[in-house]
């Protein structure tokens, strides 16, 4: 049995510790595009703004490959697909057959057509040897305009601040952070970046890059006609899955690679997992690309379990962020763009007190919670993201999820769903134990399951692990 | 019966000098226990991390600096950690929080006390509700560390 992971990041990590679970003895073969092991691709802003050493970025070291019999083939990229013969083409057309296929070949960088986009000075930022690229010209950038204020954009912002340059943010949307962010909690964003004394332009995009005779950029022309002097320009504006590759291999591409729940693809044998799938949104319920690291590698390790043999199924995700820059912070997932009072098939808690610096935020919609946004204090926010997942029903205590309390004092009341016991009932508990307690209660205290996926199983057949 | 003394053990087996005058009074380090005593009524529950066979945390962890062990604990390798706060949103029951030392920022979760044969909630807990069990087998925790109810 030969297994080949196309890709080399978070999915196929998870993958190979998936399929070693269940299958010693099988052949692994990795196609590496980049010429080194997996790394933490979110810390290369990290490395650039001097917080996070070279050899930190290292996910797996070249031991974890080895320890476990994988042949890791550098510098080569998945070229073509060819699923009638089973085998892929590799760059220099090299063919490679397979058994089982995993493609976990990711997402490029979106480069929107402006003018003047091509050329040096101009980079997007999610890879090591973008970082590499910008590191380099760095000492001859003085001012830097950063296109997109979303996650990537923002930390890259923050870390050219951090070393110096003078940042423009510029942004198509009225919000930082236009996917995770309300106009609220984006006002105390803004209000951050003013604070640390960077300069942001929303609402307006940029339709050309300037430049000199002898082709470096000069600065950067907005919509609104404004000229931005600047040395080097970041395109942050978004990924898109990589799926040129796979065209014309019969495969059901959408936006990604369409997978059903247990991360395969409509050809046989063939399994996809990250950023280059579109797999199932638990809150939309329906599918799309969800770009993010911890559901990379939760697909990876479904599809490599069910590429060895296994059952595993994939129950949907849903977006998590938890994001910082300069002194703001937030914590977020699912729908937390809602805004209060714009659609009636949701209900908006908002609590917000600027002083203390806590703004907390819930979506709820049928009962259930579908998403937040917590400023700050994000201790023990993860209750809630626990709450989303488990699909519970909140009609109980919804109110207390925002109220006026500290974070831990929430989660606690929203961790349970009970109403305040009275003393009677506690005298009644003492006579009748546990047979008095409701459903939901003792499911919750008698048997913890290790995943909470375990407790939605238990309340509908969608979902089993 | 909702003491917290597992609380109180927690942050004294956590703090800088291991005692308990000084890790509550005396020390720069607030006290930080990485247990939680859930009570509503007559029921408390003292909340810490599960060790799950599949964590969420591990999943979302961009730096790697979250663990499951061979012997199935879940660690955090504290050197590593950005306190990026992945892990805190992720965790469904809100079992890692992020502590402040010494101006520093890092998660903080249960880490079955490694200085110790029996973890100190363990070993605190009067009534014996908190037990220190090593369960093999699919399925179950690996480590499983249990607690609960009184009336």
């Amino acid at each position: 049995m030969r297994y080949v992971i196309a890709g080399n990041s978070v999915a196929t990590v998870a993958a190979i510790e998936a399929i070693r679970k269940r299958d010693d003895k099988g052949e692994i073969v990795v196609i590496s595009p980049e010429p080194r092991t997996a790394y933490c691709r979110p810390l290369i802003t990290y490395h650039l703004a001097g917080q996070v050493s070279s050899d930190r970025l290292s996910y797996k070291q070249e031991s974890f490959y080895e320890a476990r019999g994988v042949r890791v083939l550098y510098n080569k990229a998945l070229e073509g697909l060819e699923p009638e013969k089973g085998r892929v083409v590799l760059t220099g057309g090299e063919k490679l057959e397979y058994d089982r296929l995993l493609l976990a070949i990711g997402a490029t960088p979106f480069i929107p057509p402006i003018e003047g986009v091509k050329g040096p000075g101009v980079h997007p930022f999610t890879s090591i040897d973008h970082m590499e690229a910008v590191e380099a010209h760095l000492k001859d950038w003085k001012e830097v305009v950063v296109v997109g204020a979303g996650m990537i954009g923002m930390k890259t912002a923050e870390a050219l601040h951090m070393r110096g340059v003078k940042v423009t943010i510029v942004e198509l949307l009225e919000k930082i952070l236009p996917i995770v962010l309300d106009d609220a909690s984006s006002a105390w964003a803004q209000e951050a970046l003013e604070k640390a004394g960077v300069d942001y332009v929303l609402g307006d995009s940029v339709v050309a890059v300037e430049r000199d005779g002898r082709g470096d950029v000069k600065g950067v022309t907005l919509k609104s006609g404004a000229f931005i002097p600047c040395q080097g320009v970041i395109v942050a504006v978004g990924v898109r899955p990589n799926v040129a590759p796979l065209e014309g291999s019969g495969i059901d591409i959408n936006k990604g690679v369409l997978v059903d729940d247990r991360m395969e693809t409509n050809l046989e044998n063939v399994f996809a997992a990250g950023d280059v799938v579109e797999a199932y949104d638990l809150i939309l319920g329906a599918k799309r690309p969800i770009q993010l690291w911890p559901l990379a590698y939760r697909q990876g390790l479904i599809a490599g379990a069910n590429m060895a043999g296994g059952k595993k199924r994939y129950v949907g995700g849903f977006p998590i962020n938890s994001v910082g820059f300069f002194d703001f912070k937030v914590a977020s997932a699912g729908l937390s763009t809602v805004e209060p009072g714009v659609e009636e098939s949701f209900e908006v808690k908002v609590f917000e007190d600027k002083e203390r610096g806590i703004y907390r935020k819930v979506v709820v919609g049928n009962n259930r919670l579908m998403g937040f946004i917590i400023l700050n204090d994000i201790c023990r926010a993860g209750v809630y993201s626990g709450l989303i997942w488990s699909r519970m029903d909140v009609s109980l205590f919804k109110d207390a999820l925002v109220e006026d309390m500290s974070m831990p004092e929430a989660c606690r009341l929203s961790a349970h769903g009970l109403e305040p016991w009275s003393f009677e009932s506690m005298r009644d508990f003492r006579r009748m134990g546990w047979s008095l307690f409701p459903r939901s209660y003792r499911k919750h205290f008698t048997a913890m399951p290790s995943r909470i996926e375990e407790v939605c199983a238990f309340e509908s057949e969608v979902c089993t692990i | 019966m909702g003491c917290r003394l597992c609380e109180v053990a927690c942050a004294v087996e956590h703090s800088k000098t291991k005692d308990p005058v000084a890790a509550f009074l005396e020390e720069d380090w607030e006290p930080f226990s990485h247990t939680v005593v859930e009570m509503i009524g007559p029921v408390s529950f003292s909340l810490s991390c599960r060790h799950c066979d599949e964590p969420y945390c591990v999943e979302a962890c961009i730096s790697g600096a979250l663990r499951v062990e061979d012997d199935g604990r879940v660690v955090i390798y504290e050197e590593v950690c950005v306190a990026c706060g992945m892990c805190v949103v992720s965790c469904p029951w809100g079992a890692i929080k992020p502590r402040k030392r010494d101006g520093v920022v890092k998660a903080a979760k249960c880490d079955l006390c490694p200085d110790r044969e029996v973890p100190a909630c363990v070993a605190a807990c009067p009534n014996r509700a908190l037990n220190f069990d090593t369960a093999l087998g699919p399925g179950l925790e690996k480590v499983e560390e249990e607690e609960i109810i009184e009336g």
